[in-house]
C-alpha cells in the first residue's frame, strides 16, 4: 500500500474500567426500575440483575456522533463483560445478524426493526454467539449474543478481550434511507444517561416457552406453527412505533461454547435462550384437530405489571391465518381464569375484553394483591373461525411483584402524640417514608357507647417540627370505631408518601369532640391504650406502650416527579437599561405543592443553553438578564422541586427588536459650557422622546429671554458646528432664572447623525445660557433627580425604533 | 513501536510456514530445512493462549509464532511479542503491540473474519467475484455510510487480494479480501489510537507485514 491505510479513530473509546468510573446512578433502583413498569419501556440491553458501566457517553466524538450520537458503550470491570448476553431493548424483528465480519467497525452485530422506522444496534459481539437469524422475531429481553470485542474497539480493562463492551444505539430510518440518532430514554427507567455512571439492567431474559414444543408439531390446517409464552415479564414496545412481536417458531440455536460467559451466572446459563427444550416447559394445549378452522390462535407476547396506572398490560401476537397472514377484522377476547387456574383452571365464560386491538390492560384491584392473575385469549376472524376455541388458550401467570404486598407496620412514638377530650388527636408519624400507601390498618376505640362518624386524616408537613401544613390527605371521614378496641383497615386509599415530609395521624369525632384513641401493644404484646382523664378532658399517658398502624405500602412509588415544565413566559425589553425582562406562570409539580418550587434561569447567545449558566431565582417569578446588541438569545427557565427534582426547561429565542438600534451614548455636556451641542449618530430610524436638560444662569440670575432646545440635522457643514439644515425645533424655553426643560414628545428620527443643541436664540448665539444637569439622572415626579450642578446631559430617557 | 522493527526483521528472516489444508501451498524460506517436522507435528500446546481449534508452534530461528487457523486454512507467522487474542472457527484476532500484562491499551488490532464465498471462485474469475460479493458485504449493514475510494488487486502472501479503501462511518478504512478454502477472507486492521505514538502508518506497516507472510 502505498497511502496510509487507516486513519480510523478510536471507534469506541473504552475506558479503564477498574480506575475511575465511580458513579452509581442515583436515582434509586427500585423508583427507577418500578417506573419501567410501563407498556413501551425500553430495557438496557443487557440482562436483569446486571450492573454495567457507561464508558462512552452521548456525543463523545470521533464515533458516538450523527446516527451514533445517541449511542452508549456499556461494560463491566475487567473481563466481567465478555461473554454476557446482549439482549434485546425491546422487542422487534431481527433486520440484520452479522455472525462475524468487520462491519463498518462495528464487528459481529445484530440490528433489530421495532417497526415504526425504529432501529436498535447491538454491536462488538463475540463472533458465532448470535442465536437469532434476519427476519426472527425476538421478544424483549431475548438473547441476541455475547458482548465481546470485535470490531473497532479499544481499551485494556479486560486484558485477554481488550475494549470489551457492547455498543448500543437506536436509530429512527428516514424515507431516503438514512438514519438518524434516536434518544433512547428512558431506558429500564434511567434518564439523562452519563459516561462514568453504572445502570441496573431490569431486562429480564426472555425465555419463548412453547416454542420448543410445537417445534415437531405436524403442520397442519388449524396448527399452531409456534407460540411463545413470556416468563420474563417484560413489556413488548408499544407504542414509538414499536411493535408488540412474540417469536415465532423461534426454535434458535444456543450460542457457541466460546460465548458462554466463564463469570455467567447459574441462572442466566440455565435460562438459556430461545429454543432451549431442556429447561423450556410450556402451559399450552394445542388442536391439532382437522376441524379446526384456519385462523390461528393468538398468542400473548407478554404481559407486565404496570405500576403507573396498577394494571396488567397484555400485549399479544397478532392471529394469523395458516398461510401467515393476519386476518381481516379479528376480535379477540381476553379471559381471566379463575382460582385454581394455571394450565388446567376454570375459564369464565364471560371474557372480561373485546377488541380488535392486540393489546389490553387489566386493572387491578386490591383483591388481587398477592395473586397471580393469569389470563386466557381466543380470535376469531370475519368469517367466524375461532382459533382453536377454549383448548388452545395461552396462559400467562403474572406474579405481581413482591413489594406490592408489602406491609409496613409503623410504631408509633406516643411521646410525640396528643390525645385530649377536646380536640384532634394527632398522632407524629416523623418522617423517611417514600411510597403509597394502598390501605391502612389501625387499632383503636372511642370512648363512647354510641356510634358517631370518626374522621381520620394524615397531614404532611415540611418540617420536622410540625408547623408547616403542607396538605391533608383523608383516610375516613366514617371510620366504624366504637366504644371498644377495634381493629380496622380501611382500603382503597392513594395515598402518596415523599421521603422529605413529615407526617402525622389527626382523629377527630363527632361526638362532643371526642377522638379516635389509637391503641396498641406493649413491648410484650398486651394490648394497651391510653385512657382519658374525664376530669380535665386530657389523657393519662399511664401505660408505655406502643401505638401502631399498619399500613400496605407500595415503596417507592410513584416515582418522585419533577416538576412540570413552565407554561409560558412573557419577555420585554428594557431598552432603557439594555435588559430584558421576563416572567413566567408558577409551575405546577405532581407531587410537590406548587409553593415549594424555585426557579432558575438562563440565558445564551446560542440555541444551547450551558448546564453551568442555570442560575437560581429563588421563587421570583420574573428575572431580569441583561443583553447586549447584535446578539440573539435563547432565554430559559425551569423550576426545581423541594427534591431538587428539575423540570425540563421552557426555552423561547429572544432578539432585539427589528429596527432597533442602540443609544451610542448619552448627550454630555460638561458643566457650565455656554451653550453648545453634542452630535449622536442613530443607526436605524429612532424615536427619540424624554429629552430633557436643565437650562438657566448657573446659580440663577438673569437668563436669556429665549433659550431653545433643538435638534439639527448634521449637514456637515463648515463654521456651523450645529448644523444648519434641518432644524428641528424641540422645545423653547423663555424665562430667567434656572428651569428645568424637558421636551416630552416623541420625535422620529430617521438615520443619521443629529446635533442635539441648547442655545441662547434664534441667532444661535448662547446669551450666557448655561446647562448643567445630573448625570444619568432620571426624569420623575416632574423634575431631575439631582440638583444641578453637576456634568450637565441631554438625556434621552428612550430610544426606540419603529 | 518497540515491535515495529523487530517484527518486520523478523520477517525477513521468517521461516517457512507449512500450513496446508485443501490445497497444497509450499511456502519458501531460506530456513525451511530437511528435516523439520510436518506442519500436523508442529502443532504445539497453546502455551499461554486459549485456543480453541487452531494451534501456534514457535518458530526456532527467529522466535516467531506461526498460527494455523485450521477451519479457516490459513496460517502466518508472527513476532512471539505480538498477542494472539483470538484463534478459532470464528476468526483470527492479532495485536502487534499489546502486552496484556502491561495493561496498556493497544493501537494497532488484526482482525482476520471468514465469510462463505456464494459463489466458487473460478479461474480468471476470483475478482470478478469477489467484487460483486464485496460490494453486497460492504452494504449489507443499510446504516453503515459506506464510501468507496479504490479497489485495488494485491498480494496477500502469494496469493491474490483485494485492496478496498474507502470511509465507513465516516472512518477511513483499509480492508483485505481474499478467497480461501472456499471461503472469503477479510483482513481488517485496525489504529485504535491516532493520539498515540503509535500511528497509521505504523499500523499499516505491521499490516504489511503481516499480509506478506500471511499464507492461504
Amino acid at each position: 500500500m502505498k497511502n496510509k491505510f487507516i486513519v480510523s479513530v478510536v471507534f469506541c473509546a473504552l475506558a479503564h474500567l477498574v480506575a475511575g468510573v465511580t458513579t452509581i446512578a442515583a436515582a434509586g433502583d427500585a423508583a427507577a426500575i418500578a417506573a419501567s413498569g410501563a407498556t413501551g419501556a425500553i430495557k438496557l440491553p443487557y440482562p436483569k440483575g446486571e450492573r454495567f458501566v457507561v464508558v462512552q457517553g452521548y456525543d463523545a466524538p470521533p464515533t458516538h456522533i450523527k446516527k451514533d450520537y445517541y449511542a452508549m458503550d456499556l461494560s463491566q470491570n475487567g473481563c466481567d463483560a465478555y461473554g454476557k448476553f446482549a439482549v434485546a431493548a425491546s422487542s422487534g424483528k431481527v433486520m440484520l445478524a452479522q455472525e462475524t465480519g468487520y462491519n463498518g467497525g462495528y464487528g459481529t452485530q445484530v440490528l433489530i426493526d421495532h417497526g415504526g422506522n425504529v432501529v436498535s444496534r447491538y454491536a462488538h459481539l463475540v463472533p458465532g454467539s448470535i442465536p437469532v437469524s434476519d427476519g426472527q422475531w425476538v421478544a424483549q429481553g431475548e438473547p441476541l449474543g455475547a458482548i465481546g470485542d470485535t470490531g473497532l474497539v479499544a481499551g485494556a480493562a479486560c486484558a485477554t478481550h481488550p475494549g470489551t463492551h457492547i455498543h448500543f444505539a437506536i436509530y429512527n430510518e428516514h424515507a431516503d434511507g438514512s438514519y438518524t440518532a434516536h434518544l433512547p430514554e428512558p431506558i429500564s427507567g434511567y434518564t439523562d444517561i452519563a459516561a462514568g455512571t453504572w445502570y441496573l439492567s431490569d431486562n429480564e431474559i426472555f425465555e419463548p416457552q412453547a416454542a420448543v414444543s410445537f417445534g415437531n408439531a405436524p403442520v397442519g390446517n388449524g396448527e399452531v406453527l409456534g407460540a411463545a409464552t413470556s416468563s420474563n415479564g417484560n413489556a413488548l414496545q408499544g407504542g414509538g412505533g414499536i411493535a408488540a412481536i412474540v417469536p415465532v417458531g423461534g426454535v434458535s440455536a444456543a450460542p457457541p461454547s466460546q460465548a458462554s460467559p466463564p463469570t455467567q451466572s447459574a441462572a442466566a446459563q440455565d435460562s438459556g435462550i430461545a429454543g432451549d427444550s431442556a429447561s423450556s416447559t410450556t402451559t399450552s394445549t394445542i388442536s391439532t384437530a382437522s376441524s379446526t378452522p384456519s385462523l390461528l390462535v393468538a398468542i400473548f407476547a407478554t404481559s407486565s405489571f404496570n405500576t403507573t396506572t396498577l394494571a396488567i398490560d397484555l400485549v399479544w401476537q397478532p392471529a394469523q391465518n395458516a398461510s401467515g397472514s393476519v386476518a381481516a377484522s379479528t376480535t379477540y377476547e381476553i379471559f381471566r381464569l379463575g382460582s385454581g387456574g394455571g394450565a388446567g383452571g376454570a375459564v369464565t365464560s364471560t371474557p372480561i375484553a373485546t377488541t380488535t386491538s392486540t393489546a389490553f390492560s387489566y386493572p387491578l384491584s386490591d383483591s388481587d394483591f398477592g395473586t397471580s392473575p393469569q389470563f386466557a385469549i381466543e380470535a376469531t376472524d370475519d368469517l367466524g373461525n375461532l382459533a382453536g376455541g377454549l383448548s388452545t388458550i395461552q396462559t400467562i401467570p403474572v406474579s405481581l411483584p413482591d413489594w406490592f404486598t408489602n406491609t409496613v407496620i409503623q410504631p408509633i412514638d406516643n411521646v410525640n402524640s396528643n390525645s385530649s377530650w377536646y380536640s384532634d388527636n394527632w398522632y407524629d408519624l416523623g418522617t423517611g417514608f417514600y411510597g403509597m400507601i394502598r390501605s391502612l390498618t389501625l387499632e383503636g376505640f372511642i370512648n363512647n357507647a354510641n356510634y358517631f362518624a370518626s374522621h381520620l386524616w394524615l397531614d404532611e408537613y415540611l418540617d420536622p417540627g410540625y408547623a408547616r401544613l403542607n396538605q391533608t390527605f383523608t383516610i375516613s371521614d366514617n371510620a366504624p370505631f366504637t366504644n371498644g378496641i377495634q381493629k380496622i383497615t380501611i382500603g382503597g386509599l392513594d395515598i402518596p408518601l415523599q421521603p422529605n415530609k413529615y407526617y402525622r395521624l389527626r382523629t377527630y369525632q363527632d361526638y362532643q369532640n371526642r377522638s379516635v384513641v389509637l391503641a396498641g401493644t406493649s413491648a410484650t404484646g398486651t394490648a394497651m391504650w391510653d385512657e382519658f382523664i374525664y376530669s380535665t378532658g386530657g389523657v393519662q399517658h399511664q401505660y408505655s406502650f406502643y401505638p401502631y398502624l399498619s399500613a400496605i405500602m407500595i415503596p417507592n412509588y410513584p416515582p418522585l416527579m419533577p416538576p412540570n415544565p413552565v407554561a409560558s413566559m412573557a419577555i420585554a425589553f428594557d431598552s432603557l437599561n439594555s435588559q430584558i425582562n421576563f416572567l413566567w406562570p408558577a409551575a405546577t409539580d405532581p407531587d410537590t405543592a406548587s409553593s415549594l418550587l424555585t426557579y432558575q434561569v438562563n440565558i445564551a447567545t446560542s440555541t444551547v443553553l450551558s448546564d453551568a449558566a442555570w442560575q437560581s431565582v429563588g421563587k421570583n417569578l420574573s428575572a431580569d438578564l441583561p443583553v447586549t446588541f447584535g446578539n440573539s438569545y435563547a432565554i430559559g427557565v425551569r423550576a426545581v422541586d423541594d427534591l431538587g427534582n428539575i423540570s425540563q426547561p421552557l426555552i423561547e429565542p429572544w432578539h432585539f427588536p427589528a429596527g432597533y438600534a442602540p443609544i451610542p451614548q448619552q448627550l454630555d455636556h460638561a458643566a457650565g459650557l455656554p451653550g453648545g451641542a453634542q452630535k449622536i449618530t442613530f443607526l436605524a430610524t429612532t424615536t427619540v422622546s424624554g429629552v430633557g436638560l436643565w437650562i438657566g444662569p448657573q446659580g440663577g440670575g438673569y437668563c436669556c429671554s429665549q433659550t431653545f432646545m433643538s435638534v439639527h440635522k448634521d449637514d456637515g457643514g463648515i463654521g456651523d458646528a450645529l448644523g444648519a439644515s434641518n432644524p428641528v425645533t424641540i422645545g423653547q424655553y423663555a424665562g430667567d432664572g434656572e428651569a428645568m426643560y424637558r421636551f416630552s414628545s416623541p420625535i422620529t428620527l430617521p438615520a443619521g447623525a443629529y446635533w442635539f443643541e441648547v442655545d441662547g436664540g434664534p441667532s444661535h448665539t448662547t446669551n450666557g445660557t448655561s446647562i448643567y444637569g445630573s448625570s444619568g439622572d432620571a426624569y420623575a415626579g416632574g423634575q431631575w433627580s439631582t440638583a444641578p450642578g453637576q456634568d450637565a446631559y441631554f438625556r434621552i430617557e428612550q430610544a426606540t425604533g419603529p | 513501536m518497540k515491535n515495529k522493527n523487530k517484527f518486520i526483521t523478523g520477517f525477513v528472516l521468517l521461516a517457512g510456514v507449512v500450513a496446508v489444508f485443501g490445497a497444497a501451498v509450499v511456502l519458501r524460506s531460506r530456513v525451511e530445512a530437511p528435516g523439520m517436522p510436518e506442519a500436523s507435528d508442529r502443532l504445539a500446546p497453546a502455551g499461554a493462549f486459549s485456543l480453541d481449534e487452531a494451534s501456534i508452534a514457535t518458530q526456532n530461528a527467529n522466535d516467531d509464532q506461526v498460527v494455523q487457523n485450521a477451519s479457516d486454512g490459513y496460517s502466518f507467522a508472527m513476532p512471539a511479542s505480538w498477542y494472539l487474542e483470538k484463534n478459532d472457527g470464528s476468526g483470527t484476532t492479532v495485536y502487534p503491540d499489546y502486552d496484556p500484562a502491561g495493561g496498556v491499551a493497544p493501537e494497532c488490532k488484526m482482525e482476520i473474519s471468514s465469510f462463505p464465498a456464494a459463489t466458487a471462485p473460478g479461474a480468471g474469475g476470483r475478482a470478478a467475484d469477489l467484487n460483486n460479493w464485496l460490494t453486497d458485504h460492504l452494504h449489507a449493514d443499510p446504516t453503515v455510510d459506506v464510501l468507496e475510494i479504490s479497489r485495488t488487486n494485491v498480494k496477500l502472501g502469494t496469493s491474490s487480494a483485494l485492496e478496498w479503501r474507502g470511509s465507513l462511518n465516516g472512518v477511513t478504512t483499509t480492508l483485505v479480501y481474499a478467497f480461501a478454502n472456499g471461503k472469503i477472507l477479510e483482513i481488517a486492521p485496525s489504529s485504535l489510537d491516532p493520539a498515540s505514538d503509535l500511528d497509521a502508518d505504523d499500523c499499516d506497516l505491521m499490516l504489511q507485514a503481516f499480509m506478506a507472510n500471511l499464507r492461504l
